[in-house]
């Protein structure tokens, strides 16, 4: 390769470097800000309750995501008029018969990192996305 | 109707965070800056063409090659075969308490892709089926007093199609297959992969079949080329990091495998992706409504899914080929597909190891337990899971701390660019290799330089849309 030519992509590293350095610090800033924000407020008030409703073997309104930050205390009922069946919590492997007139209610604090199923057992339909991000 | 996804790998209880949008960005910028850089700085003259084999003191290579460590190794390969039939079909059916899947899915098919990278060729030397292709052979030569002849000569066109196909099989098992991770089908799989095998190898000799057709053997053998350790003979010797994949055999199919190989990552990323997760239900209906049983429904969709990702890769690299075969030189398309193709397996390497870090880390202990010191895991204790307690190590349940999401964010974007790294590195020599005119190589590697940052921004991505 020609001096020229490696001079010439030396500058265009340079410039790409230049403009990710503006271009993120600032959403780097807002991103961590935000994120603060977000787990100074989770940590001061209690995440509310969760609440999942089964109907006909499946989940009202699909498959719903629940965010915590680790640390937090999960408080989530699981309930139902028609199904009776297992509510299986994987990662954190907790079981909890749920029937109609019978919910089921977990209160578990997050101490385990990562994106975890929470399954009617009987026949894996997944009801819930639970995300624990880091603090 | 709408269906409900069943989710087809019943092994995984724990999957990642989606890695943060700065982390994306930064990591797609130092992508860029690394290749610019990398082009601008790299070495003017090839290096890496000749592997610079030199041996380890002899009395190592002698005692790693020798016939009784040959035994046991294969003895304790063919252990493991069996132990995974015998449990997938006498264990519980729990995908996650029995021995088989965790075996097969994470410490084999994961687990010997860093072990191949770092030692080599190590699964060679445990491969049951080589081990029971060679004892059966030695009776067999014992017998007969001399050496019996393969009665087919194995085809040059066959290359490594075989392997490609075996190594597609394994992925639809693994990610298609709504079963796929239950135990008895498992043992019945590698029963009847093993029969196919025996067959082959009847017909075209143990050692023949082994280096090119026997889909494990070329697969870990692929990813031990990077590795800096190479048994020749009797020896044990060691090369450049990369020069074996430079080395490397250009035979029929190989696209097609590393195809494979990158392909079916990139859709077990994608199925956790919003992406996908919308599509398949359509998907699924449609398969329906032409016909097909519910449940193989969604099988359908998903097969469509996997050959729509590995096409993509392969669509894609040839696109580049293309693009590179235009700046002249004189070489044919095909040529320059096979002359380039190794360069994609440093990337097929993160692509595996980005994807499969977390999976490896924490399922691998039902095996083997990462608390302060490793031990035998609960599978070890257990392997039926019936409750019995053969170590003592029943009761080891996984060590989820042993990593935690940003030191995960950290090394899987780490695995990605070292990737990157590393083919923009073997695409720089072999282009100084083969063309005559240095304008020509430069020319040549702009296109392959796009084909790796598009498949590197496709593992970020993936990486950043993780069960989101």
């Amino acid at each position: 390769m020609s001096r020229n030519g490696r001079v010439i992509l030396v500058l265009a590293a340079v410039a790409v470097a230049i403009v990710a350095f503006v271009a993120l610090s600032g959403g780097n800033d807002d991103n961590k800000n935000s994120s603060s924000g977000k787990s100074t407020g989770g940590t001061s008030t209690a995440p509310a309750t969760q609440r999942i409703e089964i109907k006909e073997g499946k989940p009202v309104g699909g498959i719903h995501k629940i965010t915590v930050t680790k640390g937090d205390t999960l408080h989530l009922v699981v309930s139902s008029n028609d199904t009776k069946q297992e509510i299986h919590m994987h990662g954190y492997d907790i079981a909890r018969d749920m029937a109609p007139g019978h919910p089921a209610e977990f209160r578990v604090k997050t101490n385990i990192e990562g994106a975890f199923e929470i399954e009617l057992e009987e026949t894996s339909t997944k009801i819930a996305n639970l995300q624990v991000r880091p603090d | 109707m709408s269906s409900v996804l069943l989710i087809a790998h019943g092994l995984v209880v724990r999957s990642d965070l989606p890695i943060p949008e700065w982390l994306f960005g930064w990591a797609a910028a130092m992508v860029l800056v690394i290749s610019f850089v990398g082009l601008a700085v790299l070495w003017p003259e090839p290096r890496l063409q000749e592997e610079g084999w030199r041996p380890l003191p002899d009395w190592f290579g002698r005692v790693i090659t020798s016939t009784p460590v040959d035994i046991v190794c294969g003895a304790f390969g063919v252990f493991l075969l069996g132990l995974t039939v015998y449990s997938g079909f006498q264990g519980t059916q729990s995908s996650t308490a029995n021995f088989a899947p965790t075996l097969v899915y994470v410490i084999f098919w994961i687990g010997l892709v860093p072990t191949s990278v770092i030692l080599g060729d190590l699964f060679r030397a445990f491969n049951p089926w080589r081990a029971i292709g060679r004892a059966v052979s030695w009776v067999a030569r014992t017998a007969a007093r001399g050496p019996i002849p393969a009665p087919l000569e194995y085809p040059a066109w066959l290359g490594r199609w075989p392997a490609a196909a075996g190594i597609l099989a394994f992925a639809t098992m693994e990610l298609v297959v709504s079963e796929g991770s239950k135990p008895e089908n498992l043992a019945i799989a590698a029963l009847v992969y093993s029969a196919l095998t025996f067959v082959a190898m009847a017909l075209y000799g143990v050692d023949a079949w082994i280096d090119r057709g026997e889909a494990y053997s070329v697969y870990f053998n692929l990813f031990s080329r990077i590795s800096i350790f190479e048994r020749r003979g009797r020896q044990i010797g060691v090369r450049k990091l990369l020069s074996g994949l430079a080395s490397m055999e250009p035979l029929p199919g190989t696209v097609a495998l590393v195809a494979v190989m990158i392909g079916s990552v990139t859709f077990d990323g994608a199925a956790e992706a919003p992406l996908w997760t919308n599509i398949a239900p359509h998907l699924s209906d449609f398969f329906h409504n032409i016909g097909v049983a519910q449940e193989h429904a969604l099988e359908a969709a998903f097969f469509v899914g996997l050959m729509a990702s590995i096409l993509i890769i392969y669509g894609f690299y040839w696109l580049g080929v293309v693009g590179a075969a235009s700046v002249g030189g004189g070489f044919s398309k095909r040529q320059l597909g096979y002359t380039f193709i190794h360069t994609l397996v440093p990337i097929a390497l993160a692509y595996v190891m980005a994807h499969y870090l977390t999976l490896l880390l924490f399922q691998g202990q039902s095996l083997i337990y990462l608390g302060p010191y490793p031990k035998l895991g609960v599978l070890a204790s257990d392997p039926l899971g019936t409750g019995s307690n053969i170590f003592g190590t029943a009761e080891h349940a996984i060590n989820f701390n042993v990593i935690t999401s940003n030191e995960t964010w950290y090394c899987q974007v780490a695995f990605v660019v070292l990737g990157h790294v590393a083919g923009l590195t073997l695409a720089h020599d072999r282009a100084l290799a083969i063309y005559d005119k240095a304008r020509l190589a430069v020319r040549s590697q702009y296109w392959m330089l796009g084909v790796m940052i598009g498949f590197t921004s496709l593992a970020l991505w993936l990486l950043s849309q993780a069960n989101t």
